[in-house]
């Protein structure tokens, strides 16, 4: 049986009786970009956050059928090691209202460490994975929200890179860039794959298109189609996915 | 007729400017007359020498000492007391009938006279409890007035720290309590710090409260169980029973100029924390 990073099956989610995702079978491959893409509040978000229980902060949710990670269903991990294994970055960049360092270690602290050299270097390295650290090095003490929004958004991806997840959850992590930076995030993410598995929310299907190596379409709660990127943007199977990235509707 | 806009805006802040002035020159002159009166009064015997002759002559060490000693102490049982209250209301409650009540509860003991405090410290804890007049009387009893201070405006500073940041705390797999004590707690602290200054203000100023419970003693306290006398309640009996209108004058300086000095190492403090968290 092939590993996948992640995989539903048969997945329901109710917000209270709204009918949010249905029966969602759905996969990612490890060491790659898997793009999901689709007009507002078909889901995918929705999708995105099943993966690392970010949906509990939510009431009156209700979640049927499997989710997985790496084979192990979702119900029998640990919260804290799921999250550590399983990071997010989010629609808009969130650094804490504290210093760049400060926000580089917060995730070590939280995870018992404590040892000042093996944190720095930590950092150091993080820095280094996002091309921040040149920019950066001299700056550490500076507050994290005096940085550009590029820059405060790879600095949320450093913060997380610091806990070593296996797996990158991306909320439409470039939806509140300029394009240049948009750019930069793009080739930030196609650096990053060689090492992590990684999940994508997007509303740009360029970006889909531009980033990805598979690629699932949804609309209004179901996952229409999933396949190789080239695939889905050249031949789609299914008139509703030509209809959206041919800009039909959106 | 309508009247010109311009007129009109004029005319607004014209009205404002010396409603403004006003208020301000209210407060200048109070400060101003205590200064005048009291400046020449206070040199260093009168800060560091015991009163005598019920206060009539010699210096206020004892007042300064224990206004010190009551408001320190009664801030540091508040503040723990008071920011836990806030962070429960906050984090681990959602809005239901219980929270309502806790929060009517808080802002009706806001509300209340510091004398009707003053009267429940004297039949709780200096009578019932048999404390006697004594320090610890007096803390308990500011204590639990200056707490819906701290409650209110804790609650707010925590309110404020957006949702976002808590959301990402979890996703770095931090734990409820790591989220608040890492990250909601420093991002709130400068509304902590503005509400607990507010206290201190309050605790340093106060005689009804303190007069019933603390007593007026002029010893110097040496222990919780020692009576005292804050620099507002020597003022207090001092003019009230013409003592001495210079000393009285001299303990309102030393009393106004010591609350400034909070402040201003307040608002330091502040920008310092607001600097480092916005």
């Amino acid at each position: 049986m092939n590993e996948f990073a992640l995989e539903t099956k048969d997945l329901n989610l109710y917000y209270g009786n709204f009918h949010a995702l249905k029966n969602i079978d759905f996969h990612v491959h490890s060491n790659a970009i898997t793009a999901l893409i689709g007009p507002s509040g078909c889901g995918k978000s929705t999708l995105l956050r099943c993966f690392n229980r970010m949906n509990d902060l939510i009431e009156d949710i209700r979640i049927e059928g499997g989710i997985y990670v790496h084979n192990e269903k979702l119900d029998e991990i640990d919260i804290i090691n799921l999250r550590k294994k399983v990071g997010m970055v989010f629609q808009r960049p969130n650094p804490f209202p504290f210093t760049v360092y400060e926000n580089m270690i917060y995730g070590l602290k939280v995870h018992g460490m404590s040892n000042r050299r093996t944190m720095k270097e930590k950092v150091e390295k993080c820095l280094h994975a996002v091309g921040l650290f040149d920019e950066l090095k001299d700056k550490f003490h500076m507050p994290a929200l005096d940085l550009s929004e590029e820059m405060k958004q790879r600095l949320c991806v450093a913060r997380l890179l610091t806990v070593e997840p296996e797996i990158i959850l991306l909320d439409e992590p470039c939806s509140a860039l300029d394009p240049i930076a948009t750019m930069r995030i793009e080739e930030l993410m196609i650096e990053l794959k060689e090492r992590y598995t990684i999940l994508i929310v997007t509303h740009n299907m360029q970006q889909a298109a531009r980033v990805s190596d598979y690629t699932g379409f949804m609309l209004l709660g179901d996952l229409v189609e999933f396949g190789d990127t080239s695939q889905i943007f050249t031949s789609p199977g299914d008139e509703r996915t030509e209809g959206y990235i041919t800009g039909r509707y959106g | 007729m309508r009247v010109n806009p311009r007129i009109i805006n004029q005319a607004v802040r014209v009205g404002l400017s010396a409603q403004a002035l006003f208020t301000v020159s209210i407060l200048v002159v109070i400060v101003a007359i205590i200064c005048v009166k009291g400046f020449p009064y206070i040199d260093f015997a009168f800060i560091f020498s015991f009163p005598e002759d019920m206060g009539r002559h010699g210096g206020i060490f004892p007042s300064i000492v224990g206004t010190i000693q009551l408001a320190l102490l009664s801030i540091l049982l508040a503040t723990p007391l008071g920011v836990g209250t806030a962070i429960f209301l906050t984090e681990y409650t959602r809005e239901s009938a219980f929270t309502k009540l806790i929060r009517f509860g808080v802002e009706s003991l806001a509300g209340i006279p510091s004398i009707l405090y003053g009267l429940f410290g004297f039949i709780f804890f200096v009578i019932k409890l048999k404390m006697g007049w004594s320090l610890l009387a007096g803390v308990l009893t500011l204590t639990i007035m200056i707490l819906p201070t701290i409650i209110r405006t804790s609650e707010e500073a925590i309110r404020a720290v957006p949702r976002q940041l808590r959301i990402v705390s979890y996703s770095l797999s931090a734990s409820k309590w790591e989220t608040i004590k890492k990250v909601v707690l420093p991002a709130a602290m400068p509304g902590i710090l503005t509400g607990i200054m507010l206290s201190i203000g309050r605790a340093v100023g106060e005689t009804a409260a303190v007069i019933f419970t603390m007593g007026s003693s002029l010893r110097l306290p040496l222990s919780l169980m020692d009576s005292g006398r804050t620099m507002a309640v020597h003022f207090y009996i001092l003019a009230r029973e013409g003592i001495s209108m210079e000393k009285a004058y001299g303990t309102a300086l030393v009393l106004v100029l010591s609350i400034l000095l909070i402040n201003v190492v307040a608002y330091y403090l502040m920008n310092k924390a607001i600097a480092r968290y916005s």
